[in-house]
């Protein structure tokens, strides 16, 4: 018996794919024609919340800005102070900007983004701050990975492109989803961080709005292991400092400092202990001041959920920063700056 | 495989040209359906083709037998014992963790601990959705509804064929069997047809469904919430799960109609309705009609008194939860649904003589009470559902609701507008009745879309799991 049967000629298949076909193709040397001609807009900030902070430090360091102080570190600096609340509690308000990073990057990275920044904006910077946590100051390190997705992002910055704005397929997808798909739709965040911010296009916003600074919004978790803070210097540090203090221009004034632990995991002793090795790495980094009252530990209180200081935490040492920082002047870092 | 992956592509390609060589030979094509149908749920786990291929032999031969000249008793042991055993293998892939688990925590809440080791049991993709098939097979031919099948290939094809295997529609007998022993016409409006609906499914899966989850995942995870960003998370998740398994079954017809196959409607503009039985008629249609015909009707419909009417739809609606999954949150939804459709029931029986409900009322009503199931549907955990309902009363908007909502718009316009011009011209399929060329435009746009956001890591199906 017959199994089945076409009633169709060639002609009906034609008219049944071809004009689809041709649409599609048609749109699709449309778009590669917009790319050829640099019409293709640029594509939004999007990915991971690491990601999305890279593309905006990356940006913000070449931005024009009024900043005569940079905060650069780790995210504990990033989240631990607040650019903001700092202008506006240091005499004369100068302008604040956080530029920290995270802990997996290196010394000559935090001091390559405030290179870039100060060379941009030519004898604008008078102090630099520099934070990191206990544990990258006791333990050092980096992660490769993370200081080649850096630099990509970085030197797509600095060509003024976008680090995903080069290679498509021959169908042009990347151009499609990136520069033209991803404006109508913003991308949800999917690692931490997402809780926060939902979208890249929030935490990118967010980072705008307060020069640069990050917020844990979430509630301090006591870990099931309880560590000491470790308050030791990792001698792998030495070079990374010396390198980035070559990349401070003259004239910027560096301050050096720790961002404090959880109460709960301190001991008797604490700040002594802190002061020493800022005392070793400032000569190192050949620091301009050391902040060294700044608070060793605080309430755990004060530490949101992932080890980074809550917003009321960051108040707090945003405001002992200032305090820190006030006896440079109205300018700061133009004032005669007191020796470590 | 799945219809949204490179594999199914090449493999589909493949197969359409072996099919255009069979075409004289309806032995052949079965035989070529049946390799294909084989080779489509092997690419998974072929150790579970061992599973579908027995199911299908014991039903096959069962309904020989009950087809035969049997006592009236003998027919009814052989149905039962058919039955019987269709469940059995459903519940031991299905039931079996859920129900060692419910042991456990009993055991546990009584102070002592199991002593046997759970058995990890995978479950086989699309199991539900063929043994429900040949059920109704079975049960059709017990009822003299259709006669048993005597062509193994054909049957074998009919359990097995590939477009509607692994998430339905849920075929009757009586329906696609007699497509797989007669010649078929493959004609330019089949294929005009077929080629929407592929390319519409795969969008509504692809483009929306996959961009919605992400959205979803965001409120429906163990954090707290707020209340808008609970209704905001379930409305994204209604879109979602409607794109994903609408988008499966227009895949499948459009892939079958390419085919020459007619498969059943499975959904009917769901979100359009005005009442919760209307909801039903348009929703998943293939299993509310089969819980219809199969559960809810034998058990005695609504032809036993009121009291009787309302345990019947319990019973049913509650089945038909667990029939989704087995988790608590599934059984709480079919409960809900049961509530609603007694409501429903009792409205109509009581009220709705003296006082009609105007449409747009209705859909409202409906719509939130949808709306609601989907989030028992949609959470992970008893503690999570008490989290999010008990979230609805704080009214503070979620710092991400703005660029949310933004994309719950993009994502769901498409949806939405279809549906409306669905519904305004009365016809599902509108976009057929376009010109060559604004329809090429429409199509074609879709095909773009479905490049940009074709992965080479297909996201699965909802429905693969149930």
């Amino acid at each position: 018996m017959r199994s089945h049967e076409y009633q169709l000629r060639t002609r009906d298949w034609a008219a049944v794919f071809a004009p689809t076909l041709l649409v599609a193709l048609l749109i699709l040397v449309a778009v590669r024609a917009l790319h050829t001609t640099h019409h293709l807009p640029a594509p939004p900030p999007a990915l991971d919340p690491e990601t999305t902070l890279f593309h905006h430090q990356a940006r913000a360091a070449r931005q024009r800005d009024p900043a005569t102080i940079v905060l650069v570190g780790d995210s504990t600096a990033l989240m631990g102070v607040d650019a903001r609340q700092l202008s506006d509690e240091l005499p004369g308000q100068p302008s604040a900007l956080n530029l920290s990073l995270i802990v997996g990057l290196d010394l000559p990275t935090y001091g390559g983004i405030l290179h870039t920044f100060a060379t941009t904006h030519p004898g604008q910077v008078h102090c630099a701050v520099l934070l990191v946590g206990p544990q990258k100051a006791a333990l050092g390190g980096h992660s490769t990975d993370e200081i080649e997705a850096w630099r990509e992002i970085d030197a797509a910055a600095a060509a003024g492109r976008d680090a995903r704005a080069g290679g498509a397929d021959w169908l042009g997808r990347a151009w499609l989803r990136d520069n033209l798909l991803a404006h109508l739709l913003n991308t949800p965040l999917r690692l931490n961080g997402a809780e926060n911010f939902g979208f890249a296009s929030e935490l990118d916003r967010h980072l705008t709005e307060h020069r640069g600074s990050l917020v844990d919004f979430g509630t301090f978790a006591l870990p099931r292991q309880r560590q000491r803070l470790p308050f030791t210097l990792a001698p792998g540090l030495e070079p990374e400092s010396r390198e980035f203090r070559a990349l401070v221009p003259p004239g910027v004034r560096l301050c050096v400092g720790l961002t404090p632990g959880a109460r709960s995991a301190g001991a008797p002793g604490d700040r002594e202990r802190r002061d020493a090795v800022l005392r070793a790495w400032g000569e190192w980094l050949r620091a301009e001041r050391l902040l060294t009252n700044l608070p060793a530990t605080v309430p755990d209180a004060e530490f949101g959920a992932s080890g980074h200081l809550n917003s009321r935490g960051r108040a707090h040492l945003t405001h002992e920063l200032a305090r820190e920082l006030a006896p440079f002047g109205p300018s700061v870092g133009a004032a005669s700056p007191p020796t470590p | 495989m799945l219809f949204n992956s490179t594999d199914f592509l090449v493999f589909f390609a493949l197969f359409y040209a072996a099919y255009a060589v069979v075409r004289r030979h309806l032995a052949a094509r079965n035989g070529l359906l049946l390799l294909a149908s084989y080779v489509f749920y092997g690419w998974w786990d072929y150790r579970f083709t061992a599973l579908l291929l027995t199911t299908s032999l014991m039903d096959f031969t069962f309904a020989r037998a009950i087809d035969g000249p049997a006592s009236a008793g003998r027919r009814r042991a052989l149905v039962a014992a058919s039955v019987t055993l269709n469940l059995t293998v459903l519940g031991l892939f299905k039931y079996l963790n859920f129900f060692q688990e419910g042991v456990a925590a009993v055991l546990a809440a009584c102070g002592r601990e199991p002593h046997w080791r759970p058995w990890a049991i995978i479950l086989p993709v699309g199991v539900s959705f063929y043994t429900f098939q040949s059920i109704s097979y079975v049960v059709d031919v017990y009822r003299r509804q259709m006669p048993a099948c005597r062509n193994l290939p054909a049957f074998l094809a009919y359990v097995a064929f590939f477009p509607q295997l692994v998430a339905g529609p849920i075929e009757r007998g009586r329906h696609l069997l007699p497509q797989f022993t007669r010649p078929l016409v493959i004609t330019r409006a089949g294929l005009e047809s077929g080629l929407w609906l592929i390319l519409w499914g795969l969008f509504k899966k692809v483009a929306v469904a996959d961009h919605l989850a992400p959205l979803v995942d965001l409120v429906f995870r163990p954090a707290t919430t707020t209340g808008p960003a609970v209704i905001l998370g379930t409305v994204a998740f209604a879109l979602q799960i409607y794109g994903d398994f609408s988008g499966y079954t227009d895949v499948a017809r459009g892939v079958a109609q390419c085919l020459g196959f007619e498969l059943l409607l499975n959904f009917n503009l769901p979100y359009c309705a005005t009442s919760l039985r209307d909801f039903w008629n348009r929703w998943h249609i293939s299993l509310s009609t089969w819980i219809r015909d199969y559960l809810y009707f034998p058990l005695g419909g609504s032809r036993r008194g009121t009291g009787r009417t309302y345990l019947n739809l319990a019973v049913t609606m509650v089945l038909c939860g667990l029939w989704h999954g087995a988790a608590f949150n599934f059984v709480l939804w079919g409960a809900w649904h049961a509530v609603g459709l007694m409501a429903n029931h009792y409205w109509r029986e009581r009220w709705a003589a003296r006082w009609r409900v105007p449409a747009g009322m209705g859909w409202l009503l409906t719509t939130g009470f949808v709306l609601y199931g989907w989030l028992l549907f949609r959470a992970q955990s008893l503690e999570q559902i008490i989290a999010l309902t008990g979230a609805l009363a704080n009214w503070t908007p979620p710092t991400w609701w703005r660029p949310f909502t933004g994309n719950l718009l993009v994502l769901g316009l498409p949806l939405v507008a279809m549906q409306c011009w669905q519904w305004r011209t009365g016809r599902l399929d509108a976009p057929l009745t376009l010109g060559r060329w604004p329809r090429a435009l429409l199509q074609g746009a879709l095909l773009v879309v479905l490049i940009a956001y074709w992965t080479a890591e297909a996201s699965p199906f909802i429905y693969f799991q149930f």
